[in-house]
């Protein structure tokens, strides 16, 4: 069985294809293409528990190129490239990375794996929690300190 | 008291270009370039981000990617201690990968690309496979733009 998406008043919000609020709070839907070369957003979403995307590795993504030479591997910091965009779509562009602890890259990632990734919103102290699936496995997750330039 | 050598980049000291085999990456993401020092539990070298580099854009990368050049620097010392020339006498496939990063801190939100940076990384714990080194990448001004505990798995 699938992992589900999104919790499921964001999922009916999909199915409308629209925008709209759930309750008093906003859910919207950015229209990013690509995060990075080759990091395709097939699904993106940020709703007030925080931000979810589904990205394709595509095959043909410059990020493979030296790493490594017959043995791609998707390089780490692709992830903590997304968790940066994830929260300038939550934040604002002013959003920065500014504090990493507890990250563990626990698999490799390989060309064509489709991820889903979830941002928790940040906390009061800019502070949330991140994870990577491919299917069930977590490939990578941490906690990240979001800061403001 | 920080234990990595004063002077960033104007620190005047002997480099030793790394081989195309010193390290398994090559092209944009290749991020160390030359050794200035090594001892035995500790490293300091030079790097930048190419701007050809899959995650720059407009000759700026987010700085999440001085991670990579953390971690790279760290493996570049891993295969010195394993004997291996910084000319690449011998090939090193994989000398470690990063599993993980227990505590890293940004000063900036991106960096420029094609900009000379120096790493210093010293080794502070290995048990079994498992090696934790605490880096530091340095502007050229000697800015701290990465301070980080990086863990890295000798792999094998």
């Amino acid at each position: 069985m699938p992992r589900p998406m999104m919790p499921e008043p964001m999922t009916a919000m999909v199915s409308m294809g629209t925008a709209g609020s759930l309750g008093e709070r906003p859910v919207y839907f950015h229209v990013t293409s690509a995060i990075a070369d080759g990091l395709t957003v097939l699904e993106e979403a940020v709703g007030p528990s925080g931000w979810r995307a589904r990205l394709r590795v595509e095959p043909s993504s410059r990020v493979f190129q030296g790493h490594f030479e017959g043995d791609p591997i998707l390089p780490g910091i692709a992830h903590l490239v997304v968790l940066r965009h994830a929260l300038r779509a939550m934040r604002g562009r002013g959003a920065t990375v500014r504090e990493l602890s507890s990250v563990r890259f626990r698999r490799v990632v390989r060309p064509g794996a489709v991820l889903e990734v979830s941002v928790a919103a940040p906390d009061a102290e800019g502070g949330c929690r991140f994870d990577v699936h491919l299917g069930h496995a977590v490939v990578a997750s941490g906690r990240v300190r979001c800061g403001f330039d | 008291m920080p234990w990595w050598p004063a002077g960033g980049c104007g620190v005047a000291l002997t480099e030793r270009l790394l081989g195309e085999d010193m390290l398994p990456h090559s092209g944009p993401a290749r991020l160390v370039e030359a050794v200035l020092e090594v001892k035995e539990d500790r490293l300091t070298c030079r790097g930048r981000v190419p701007g050809a580099s899959a995650f720059a854009a407009g000759g700026r990368v987010p700085a999440v990617a001085l991670v990579e050049m953390a971690a790279q620097a760290v493996a570049v010392h891993r295969a010195l201690r394993l004997g291996v020339e910084p000319s690449g006498a011998a090939s090193v496939r994989r000398s470690g990968y990063l599993v993980a990063i227990r505590s890293a801190s940004l000063a900036a939100d991106d960096v420029a690309t094609d900009v000379p940076l120096v790493v210093d990384a010293r080794r502070t714990l290995q048990a079994g496979p498992l090696v934790t080194y605490e880096v530091r990448v340095s502007g050229p001004g000697s800015e701290a733009l990465l301070t980080a505990t990086l863990s890295l798995h000798a792999g094998g």
